[in-house]
C-alpha cells in the first residue's frame, strides 16, 4: 500500500475495525469467529447480556450467509464479515452474493421487518417458530427477526446488482450496549 | 432400552437420555449447521422411549444458547413427546436459564405457553 494515500480518515476507520474477513463462510469459521469474539471483543464490554447479544448476532448473520448465499465459480460463498467499534457498541456488517429469487424474498422480509415494533417482531418470531412447519426458509426468516429484535431494529440493508441474476446483499447491524 | 449419550461440542449440547437412570437432559449450546442430522436421533430415541415410558419423565433443558434452527427441532421433539404421552402430567419439562439471561427465560416461557406439558423455570 502507498502510505501517502492512506488518509487520516481511513486510518481512523481502520482503527475502529476489531474483526474483518473476506472469503468463504463455513461452520468451522463461524466457530473460530466466536472464539475470537471471546478473546478480542467480549473483554471490551462488561455486560454479560451484551456479550450474549453479540454471540447470537454473529451466529445468525454468519449462518444465514453460509446457508443462503449464492456460491461463486469456485463453489463457495464469497462474503465479507466486518466488526467495527461504534460509540457504546459494535457495528456488524456482512456482504454476500444472492440471486434474484433470494433478493426478492429477503427484500420482502426486510422491508416488512423494519416497519415493526419490538413487540410486533417478537410476536411474528413466535408465530414463525411455533406455527410454521417444514418450510425450507423458515429458519432464515426467524434469523432475520432475531437480528432485528437484538439490534432494536437497527438494520441497514442494500442490494446492488453485480451481474445478471446476481446482487451484492449488504447488511449492517448496530448493536448498542444499553 | 439403550441410553443415548452425546458429548458436548462447541456447537452442540451434551445429550444424556437414559431411561434406566431416569435422566433426560440436554445441556450447552446449540447452533449446529445441520440441526436435522443432530436432533433426529434424539427424536427417534424419544419415539422409542415413549412406547414404554417410566412413570414420570423429567426433561431437563439447560441451554446457554439455542439458534433458530435448533429451536425448530426442539419444538418438533417436544411436540412428538406431547403426542406420545397419554398422561400429560407424567412428563414435565425443566427449563434452566442463567439468572441474568432474560432472553433465555423468555424463550422458555414461549415454549411453556405453547405446549400442554407442565414447564418449570429454574435460574442457575
Amino acid at each position: 500500500m502507498d502510505a501517502s494515500k492512506f488518509t487520516l480518515t481511513e486510518y481512523l476507520k481502520w482503527k475502529e475495525i476489531v474483526l474483518g474477513y473476506r472469503g468463504a463462510i463455513t461452520q468451522e469459521l463461524i466457530i473460530i469467529f466466536l472464539r475470537l469474539a471471546e478473546t478480542k471483543i467480549y473483554p471490551r464490554f462488561q455486560s454479560q447480556a451484551f456479550k450474549r447479544k453479540i454471540f447470537s448476532v454473529f451466529i445468525e448473520t454468519l449462518q444465514n450467509i453460509h446457508k443462503y448465499a449464492t456460491p461463486d465459480e469456485t463453489g463457495f460463498n464469497n462474503a465479507y464479515f466486518l466488526v467495527r467499534e461504534i460509540p457504546d457498541g459494535l457495528q456488524i456488517s456482512t456482504g454476500n452474493i444472492v440471486d434474484t429469487n433470494s433478493m426478492n424474498s429477503l427484500k420482502l422480509k426486510l422491508d416488512t421487518i423494519v416497519t415493526k415494533s419490538e413487540e410486533e417482531l417478537k410476536a411474528w418470531c413466535k408465530k414463525k417458530l411455533f406455527e410454521e412447519r417444514n418450510s425450507q426458509f423458515d429458519s432464515v426468516g426467524i434469523g432475520l427477526l432475531e437480528l432485528a429484535i437484538k439490534s432494536n431494529n437497527k438494520l441497514l440493508y442494500k442490494f446492488r446488482p453485480v451481474a445478471e441474476d446476481s446482487f451484492l446483499f449488504t447488511l449492517e447491524i448496530d448493536l448498542t450496549n444499553n | 432400552m439403550n441410553p443415548l449419550q452425546i458429548a458436548a461440542s462447541e456447537e452442540t449440547p451434551e445429550v444424556i437420555l437414559d431411561a434406566k437412570k431416569n435422566i433426560f437432559k440436554l445441556t450447552g449450546r446449540s447452533f449446529v449447521q445441520n440441526s436435522v442430522v443432530f436432533y433426529d436421533p434424539i427424536l427417534k430415541w424419544f419415539s422409542d422411549y415413549f412406547q414404554a415410558p417410566n412413570s414420570t419423565t423429567k426433561i431437563e433443558l439447560k441451554f446457554d444458547y439455542i439458534n433458530s434452527s435448533s429451536q425448530k427441532r426442539l419444538i418438533e421433539i417436544i411436540l412428538k413427546i406431547q403426542q406420545l404421552t397419554k398422561d400429560l402430567n407424567s412428563v414435565n419439562v425443566v427449563w434452566y436459564y442463567k439468572s441474568d439471561d432474560e432472553d433465555m427465560l423468555e424463550k422458555g416461557q414461549e415454549f411453556g405457553e405453547y405446549f400442554k406439558l407442565p414447564f418449570k423455570f429454574i435460574p442457575y
